[in-house]
């Protein structure tokens, strides 16, 4: 898991300042639009919530899983 | 027909079959949150069992649409989703905390009390995610994504934040609606529930129509080209007949409970819709200034965007196939 996510940062980062490399820069690439931090920050949040949620339920299907067995 | 053309009709084509089918997938989720009466929970039931083997299924035709957009028509993608970001991201959160919240209703172990708060987040968001769309739509078509030197630097409201774009929103929930009812009438297992969607199809129907005329006479002043088109072009009469012929016949068909007919009706008015949409905008595909011709991708990109797209619904159509015929065919259990 960990091998998979250092890989992905290192193609990423290392393609750096190219977003296409040699063909685009990153910074050409950006929109002219303001305000971004706000999307990018709910985006963040909801997802985080989400797996929030996600991590709860499997906790509640674990405890379940093992009271099953318990109790047989 | 040129590759632009056809790229273009492919992205039609995924927006109708989103329509009917993840449409009435959103139109589920406001029966959901609507229902009532002595057979509440069998209403709610009854929309589980219809939804839950194709509501990510019915996802693909939005993925589908979007991608050609994006890989066909760069320029009409980067317009529409600098100057729409808002309602965009709106409509996938939407389609995002309704997908999950019908999957932790279902699948969690929680109790009850939760599990009727992740209904009610499953319910409003069904609500949400069709409103936006319709306001994404509305936008394109009040032709304000005006792009300069391939910018569109019109800030992220000016395009949709107007009573044109909100009345499609909304004429798109009640049509979603009013599609959920006509197909859930027909798979309904009971007489009496059955009678509980036509009750709801031929309300919601009527307040689509009732919304349609509304969107009509907004877009005077919300979208001008749209309401040009309609009157200017040879289209508008057969499609206007035809969307009246349709209209009538799906009434009709509801109201004498023939719900095999009704639900083919209902979708048959909401393809009429979506082509009269389509034709109003035609040549362009973001109004004003980025047409078919000028926003279509090197005719390399072209091609394989056609390869792609053969080979994919080779892979699609099958499968999308066999999955309705297993869960949507008649004498299920």
């Amino acid at each position: 898991m960990i091998a998979l996510q250092a890989g992905w940062i290192v193609t990423e980062v290392g393609r750096q300042p190219w977003i296409i490399y040699e063909v685009m820069r990153t910074a050409d690439s950006l929109t002219p639009m303001p305000g971004l931090t706000y999307s990018l920050a709910a985006v963040c949040a909801l997802y985080l919530f989400l797996a929030f949620v996600v991590v709860r339920l499997m906790l509640n299907e674990f405890r379940a899983s093992g009271d099953a067995e318990g109790g047989r | 027909m040129d590759l632009a053309h056809g790229a273009a009709a492919a992205i039609l084509a995924s927006l109708i079959a989103y329509a009917l089918l993840g449409g009435a997938d959103f139109g589920g989720g406001v029966w959901d949150l609507l229902a009532s009466g002595p057979r509440k929970s069998a209403q709610r039931k009854l929309i589980a069992k219809a939804i839950g083997p194709v509501w990510e299924a019915n996802h693909v035709w939005l993925i589908v649409a979007i991608v050609v957009l994006f890989t066909a028509f760069p320029p009409a993608f980067a317009a529409v989703s600098t100057a729409l970001h808002i309602p965009l991201a709106l409509m996938l959160v939407g389609v995002v905390l309704r997908g999950a919240s019908f999957s932790f209703r279902s699948y969690g172990r929680t109790d009850a009390a939760e599990q009727a708060r992740w209904g009610r987040v499953f319910g409003a968001a069904s609500v949400v995610a069709p409103i936006f769309l319709g306001v994404v739509l509305g936008g394109v078509t009040a032709g304000r994504i005006s792009v300069t030197d391939g910018v569109y630097a019109g800030g992220f409201f000016a395009a949709w934040l107007a009573p044109f774009p909100f009345a499609v929103g909304l004429f798109a929930l009640a049509l979603f609606s009013y599609l959920a009812a006509a197909y859930l009438a027909w798979e309904a297992d009971g007489p009496e529930l059955a009678d509980d969607f036509r009750r709801r199809a031929l309300v919601s129907g009527a307040v689509a129509m009732i919304l349609s005329a509304a969107v009509y006479f907004l877009s005077y002043s919300g979208a001008p080209r749209f309401s040009r088109a309609f009157e200017g072009s040879p289209f508008t009469l057969p499609l206007q007949l035809a969307a009246a012929a349709a209209l009538l016949s799906a009434f009709g068909a509801l109201w004498f409970r023939r719900y095999a007919e009704a639900r083919y009706l209902a979708a048959a008015q909401t393809v009429i819709f979506i082509l009269g949409w389509a034709a109003s905008i035609y040549p362009a595909i973001i109004p004003p200034d980025l047409l078919i011709t000028n926003a279509a991708a090197p005719v390399a990109t072209l091609r394989l965007v056609a390869v792609a797209l053969a080979a994919g619904s080779l892979v699609l159509v099958p499968s999308l196939v066999f999955l309705f015929r297993v869960f949507k065919s008649e004498g299920l259990d």
